[in-house]
């Protein structure tokens, strides 16, 4: 991939993270390593740091809550679940990203009349 | 033979080998420099220390007791540079980021390249703007008067980080000069303390801080107040041999002249 190519991907990552972090999320409670592996597994996280801060944010603006679980192995674990919130968020991000892609696609399209 | 550090991160107690405490304590360092407008951040911090130890874990399962630098690295390359943390939200504020290179607070740290004890003073004067020996007189006058200077010195030794990198440097040596500057210099380092002293998100958190507390902050300032005690010791009992001196000399000339008189 050429350097304007990959930047401009990194872009587009950065913004519909918090769109798939709720995804993710959608599917039940997850914690924050798999919540990581999830989004690596399909590209969309290059390394963990990113999302430590977005987390938060989307904490602090109740999107998302976390309760605290013991591990078996290693340190107590932070759960992270979707709430009321999060889900309409979540819907009208989903409608925006639709309307989005169709848009982005509908240029390559011939137009036909 | 490596020495070890223990430390507690996430509420667990880990041996650290000296070099891969030194990475490990920078990169929290400069993480909680890159995060300082972020919102929340002693609670990514928090994340980051419970994903740290969950990674060290990991690594040394089963078979090690100790965290060695391969161990750190790993876990570096895994969580990402500390800008990586703030990819997201730079964009979002662009006129934050503009401000910050427009007039960057200067910030203060212990000056190593221009220190007679441990940079304190050399730092301070560095952010107030007036030459480090202005500062030093102040400490030496604060000895003889109120005898308040050794404590204040070696607290301040204790709550501010040594300028390690270039952009430490830069930044402790910055800006504009102002009466403020002096007021936010304070201000600021109490805060911080304050910041580090006041934010147990929950209990656990709490512990470990009294942990920390215990096992690195409390010594570290015990050392810095001794070592300060020393040095102030040694400074006036050198500059009391000096009046003495002076006297002996001064009256030995009177004498002379007294002598001299007499005859």
């Amino acid at each position: 991939m050429t350097k304007e190519a990959a930047a401009s991907t990194a872009q587009m990552r950065k913004g519909v993270l918090e769109l798939c972090i709720l995804r993710v999320l959608r599917q039940g409670e997850a914690y924050t390593s798999d919540i990581v592996a999830a989004l690596q597994e399909v590209d969309l996280l290059v390394v963990e740091g990113t999302i430590y801060p977005l987390l938060t944010r989307m904490k602090n603006a109740e999107t998302l809550t976390y309760r605290w679980a013991e591990s078996p192995s290693g340190p107590p674990r932070k759960y992270y679940s979707m709430t009321k919130k999060g889900e309409q968020v979540l819907h009208k991000m989903e409608v925006a990203w639709n309307q989005f892609v169709d848009s982005v696609n509908s240029l390559s399209q011939p137009i036909e009349d | 033979m490596v020495e070890t550090r223990n430390i507690s991160l996430g509420g667990l107690l880990f041996h650290v080998e000296l070099p891969a405490y030194t990475v490990l304590r920078d990169y929290l360092s400069d993480l909680r420099q890159v995060l300082r407008s972020a919102e929340g951040r002693e609670e990514v911090l928090q994340e980051v220390e419970h994903r740290l130890a969950e990674l060290f874990t990991q690594f040394t399962a089963g078979n090690r007791s100790v965290v060695t630098l391969v161990d750190v690295e790993k876990a570096k390359t895994q969580l990402g540079e500390p800008n990586a943390f703030r990819e997201l939200t730079d964009e979002e504020e662009p006129e934050k980021k503009k401000n910050q290179q427009g007039d960057q607070k200067r910030r203060v740290f212990r000056d190593p390249d221009d220190s007679v004890i441990a940079g304190v003073a050399a730092g301070l004067a560095h952010r107030v703007g007036v030459d480090p020996i202005l500062v030093r007189a102040l400490f030496i006058l604060l000895l003889i008067g109120p005898g308040i200077g050794p404590l204040l010195y070696a607290i301040l030794w204790a709550i501010t980080p040594r300028a390690k990198s270039a952009s430490d440097r830069l930044a402790m040596k910055g800006d504009p000069v102002t009466l403020d500057a002096i007021k936010e210099t304070v201000e600021d380092q109490l805060n911080k303390a304050k910041d580090e002293f006041e934010n147990p998100e929950s209990g656990r958190r709490l512990r470990a801080w009294w942990r920390h507390f215990i096992s690195d902050t409390l010594p570290r300032f015990l050392k810095a107040f001794i070592r300060t005690l020393g040095w102030f010791l040694i400074g006036a009992s050198l500059l009391l041999l000096l009046l003495i001196g002076a006297l002996v000399l001064s009256g030995l000339i009177t004498g002379h002249w007294n002598f001299q008189f007499m005859f």
